[in-house]
């Protein structure tokens, strides 16, 4: 099964006067095959959104600057790619749906008009051609067509982030990247798009990497789950191996955060302490101050991601040793 | 088990250029001193409207509001200053609700030297004891907020809502805006802080998993209005309001195993401003009949301490 | 409290770093030093007449040269100081006490309180700036006190403006919210929350204010409806040399240029105090 992505020690600092420099992602690697949903998932801070604009090399330079790594898109590299080139790209082969829907959209022109500039922009097709591509994206994503003449304000939160997937996918992308694509939305309405989302994925089989906090959203749409910390990847696997067989301490920690819906609330087991600050990270395991299974040698050194089955992988000492 | 907060047919409409906005309309219910009750919904039915009406951050526009057992509803001036002594609030936005020229201690310290009743110096130890409540290390006590991450801040607003030792807090989606393992220790600090002071909590959240975690009993609201009401474990357990059901089957669950049907609802929200008659829910209810669209439903009482709003409500939980 | 990173702190470090604006304060600075001993470093009075020595060139005896009445025009232009600096500073503190209140209580209550202001702020501000000053100066007369006033009356509608819209952003927060529900009251919310806060745009305002004042001075002076003769105000001096324009120059040069300087120093220490001030606080 051909590869769509192939990410390989993806490092991006940001460089500033007055706050060091922050390194915001570290050594990141993993690869997306087609078809396939990546969730990458994390708290605030632990470097998810840098990693999906490093792909998009949307990186603000300055102050960030990717230091490091490659990045493999079908057979091309991304990182080597002219400026020109990779403008075709992005929102072609590869579209990114941004955290806040509400402002995505440009509020002065019409829904329609919006979906349909991204297809001519993109492909060389006539106005009319692109206006007719553009109702029938707006039907696919659950929008009655006659309202492409609207305007964004005249939408509900929910059907504006509709619209913006339907503008993402106007052009049949192999990859869209979604950051916190449901967070700002009702619950109710959350499982409406992320429902829309699943389908029309597997209609048009796109991959795609979803960047959330969510663990109830991952469960239920990423076949493929990377826990991020502190601009590593920390643990890496199946939703089977991630779920069902939790090894790092981290990923423990985020489980036991969170209260259940089914079942007896027994007390929450969170893991002290906060993620460290980018511009100071710890020596050894970033992870280290906070693990309730800290040995000595976690703060000497860093740990490379140990295989421990052919899908898993775990950044921790204490699997490395099996 | 005595009552502390209750509250009888309370309204809040706001005016507005397009009609009459609904937020709060005919809610009812009582908490035992101790307990919590979780007030659940999306966006626009009112539950935060509820929280800042029930502390006269809103004047009520209708109904009664009763706090240990005295009629508060009108409460003004003098009367007020005291009873807001003993009801608190904890806000949602961590950086918002706290001044950003304030340190840290002034921001304690404030709601003290505003009651008058304490020294300069009892007021600073009792500032660096309630930093201490709620895990806040005593260096930072000249920090500002924005030196601070969300956590931190939002524990300063707890501090603040400690400090003048009161028996209530309204606490309006306090972990919402906090990343999932700094929401779980800001929750376990509330229910200890429940358990240590005897506080009664008004919990309100969109999030249902952290109210099942937190509440006692829980209120459901739907555009201003009540649709069920009941003990926690029952709520999830029994859902019996077609919202309630909708709502719970959309929560993801952390659980790749749990491929549970989903009950997607069709349409939006309808407008709360000048609202039809009959049920607010009509017109994205599965099971809407004519009724429905021309009878407003009264709560009823359907199992012990579980009221639902629904006029089918015993066919649909067959 | 040696909190390093208190917000006025980091507003002060983020100002430093704009060396134009440091340029500015210390232009500012220089001028309120001369304003201040402007008795002592003259090495004439203002006024002393020598008619013997009209219209002398810049020499050494006197930089500046000297005007018709052969008085000594850099004495003049550093006592001028004194008289436009301190007419500045206290017609933009009239305008900014009157115009804050006003302002902040028509955004803090809104509504009624909120019309009544704006409206009858609003009759006021029909008026240009300095059509005012003058219409204020014409009914009370020329004279320093006087000029004051008029400058500083005419500067209230634009300042309470500005106030009212600052303090609007600001009532909206949470911790507003949070101030009533601890039992602060409305003095305290305004005083210690809202227009703490709010300060950003009107301190602004208040250094381009200065700008204006002191403009407003020399100009209401030029035409004769400020201060008077003899006192050395620049913009009289300006009014004074005005005839000899093209055969002695330098009467009018150096009150002329500074003004400019005054005023070049308030706008950018402005222009600073506003950078300094907006991305730092928008966490």
């Amino acid at each position: 099964m051909t590869k769509v992505l192939k990410v390989k020690d993806l490092t991006i600092h940001y460089v500033t006067d007055d706050a060091g420099t922050c390194r915001a992602v570290n050594k990141v690697s993993f690869d997306l095959k087609r078809g396939e949903t990546l969730g990458l998932v994390g708290e605030t801070g632990a470097g998810k959104t840098t990693i999906a604009l490093g792909i998009m090399r949307l990186v603000p330079d300055p102050p960030g600057r990717i230091i490091g790594g490659s990045i493999d898109f079908q057979r091309d590299s991304l990182l080597e790619m002219s400026e020109k080139r990779m403008r075709k790209v992005r929102g072609k082969q590869i579209s990114m749906i941004f955290q806040d829907p509400m402002t995505a959209l440009n509020p002065i022109d019409t829904v329609g008009d919006q979906i349909a500039e991204v297809i001519r922009v993109q492909e060389n097709v006539s106005r009319a051609e692109a206006n007719r591509r553009a109702v029938s994206m707006l039907e696919m994503v659950g929008i009655q067509g006659t309202r492409f003449g609207d305007y964004p304000h005249q939408f509900s939160g929910g059907m504006k982030q509709r619209i913006v997937i339907a503008i993402a996918l106007a052009c049949r992308p192999e990859l869209l990247i979604a950051d916190e694509p449901t967070t700002a939305l009702d619950v109710t309405i959350q499982a409406q798009v992320l429902d829309m989302m699943n389908n029309l994925k597997n209609e048009l089989g796109t991959s795609m990497i979803l960047i959330t906090h969510d663990l109830g959203v991952v469960a239920q749409m990423c076949e493929k789950v990377a826990i991020v910390y502190a601009g590593e990847i920390v643990e890496m696997g199946t939703a089977e191996d991630i779920y069902d067989s939790t090894r790092h301490p981290y990923t423990v920690g985020l489980f036991g955060s969170l209260p259940s819906v089914a079942g007896d609330a027994k007390r929450l087991t969170p893991v002290p302490g906060m993620m460290p600050n980018p511009a100071d990270l710890p020596k050894g395991c970033k992870f280290s101050p906070r693990c309730p299974q800290k040995v000595a040698e976690c703060e000497q050194h860093e740990f490379a991601l140990y295989q421990i089955s052919d899908t898993h992988l775990v950044r921790c000492i204490h699997c490395g040793k099996e | 088990m005595s009552t502390l907060v209750e509250v009888k047919n309370l309204k809040k409409y706001f005016k507005t250029k397009s009609g009459m906005l609904h937020a709060v309309d005919d809610v009812n219910f009582a908490i035992e001193k101790g307990e919590t009750l979780g007030v659940v919904g999306e966006s626009g039915c009112g539950k935060s409207t509820l929280g800042r009406t029930i502390l006269h951050l809103l004047d009520s526009t209708d109904g009664q509001i009763f706090f240990a057992g005295k009629d508060i509803t009108q409460a003004k001036g003098r009367e007020l200053k005291r009873l807001r002594e003993d009801m608190q609030i904890i806000f949602q936005d961590p950086f918002s609700s706290l001044n950003p020229r304030m340190t840290i201690s002034q921001t304690i310290t404030e709601p003290l030297k505003i009651e008058g009743k304490m020294r300069k110096e009892e007021i600073r130890i009792k500032v660096a004891e309630l930093m201490e409540t709620v895990g806040l290390a005593d260096r930072l006590v000249n920090t500002y907020p924005h030196e601070l991450d969300g956590g931190r801040r939002q524990r300063i607003g707890i501090a603040r809502a400690l400090a003048l030792d009161p028996k209530f807090i309204v606490c309006d989606e306090p972990v919402s805006a906090l990343d999932v393992s700094i929401q779980a220790q800001v929750l376990n600090l509330l229910l200890d802080l429940q358990e240590k002071r005897g506080l009664t909590y008004i919990f309100i959240t969109h999030d249902l998993s952290v109210v099942k975690y937190i509440s006692h009993n829980i209120v459901v609201m739907y555009l201003g209005r009540m649709v069920e009401k009941a003990n926690a474990r029952e709520l999830f357990e029994k859902p019996l309001h077609p919202y309630t059901k909708a709502l719970l089957s959309a929560v993801p669950v952390a659980n790749i195993h749990n491929k549970q049907q989903r009950i997607l609802l069709r349409g939006e929200l309808s407008s709360p401003i000048n609202p039809k008659p009959g049920c607010r829910f009509v017109a994205r209810c599965i099971y809407a009949q004519r009724i429905c669209h021309n009878e407003e439903p009264k709560l009823v009482e359907l199992g012990k301490n579980h009221v639902a709003a629904c006029h089918f409500a015993k066919e649909i939980n067959q | 409290m040696g909190n390093k990173n208190s917000p006025f702190k980091m507003v002060w470090r983020q100002f430093k770093k704009n060396r134009l604006a440091m340029f500015g304060l210390g232009l500012f600075i220089a001028l309120m030093v001369v304003a201040l001993t402007a008795s002592w470093i003259a090495p004439y009075g203002f006024d002393d007449q020598d008619v013997s020595r009209r219209f002398l060139s810049p020499c050494a005896a006197h930089w500046f040269g000297t005007d018709n009445l052969g008085r000594d025009i850099f004495s003049r232009v550093l006592h001028g100081a004194k008289v436009s600096m301190s007419v500045g500073l206290i017609s933009t503190a009239v305008s900014a006490s009157v115009g804050v209140v006003l302002g902040s209580f028509a955004g803090y209550f809104g509504r009624k309180t909120d019309n009544i202001i704006m409206r009858i702020l609003d009759v006021f501000m029909a008026m240009p700036q300095f059509l005012m000053a003058i219409v204020i100066a014409a009914v009370l007369g020329p004279g320093l006190i006087n000029c004051m006033i008029s400058v500083g009356v005419s500067g209230i509608p634009a300042m309470a403006r500005v106030a009212r819209a600052s303090v609007l952003t600001q009532s909206n927060q949470e911790y507003i919210e949070a101030a009533r529900s601890i039992n602060a009251s409305h003095f305290r919310i305004i005083l210690r929350h809202v227009l703490l806060n709010a300060m950003s745009p009107i301190l602004v305002r208040i250094t381009m204010g200065l700008a204006g004042a002191i403009t407003a001075a020399a100009s209401l002076s030029f035409i004769g409806l400020g201060i008077q003769p003899p006192n050395p105000e620049w913009g009289a001096m300006l009014a004074g040399g005005r005839e000899y324009l093209t055969k002695y120059p330098w009467i009018v040069m150096f009150p002329g240029i500074a003004i400019m300087i005054s005023v070049f120093a308030m706008n950018i220490i402005g222009d600073g105090l506003r950078d300094a001030l907006d991305p730092r606080l928008k966490d």
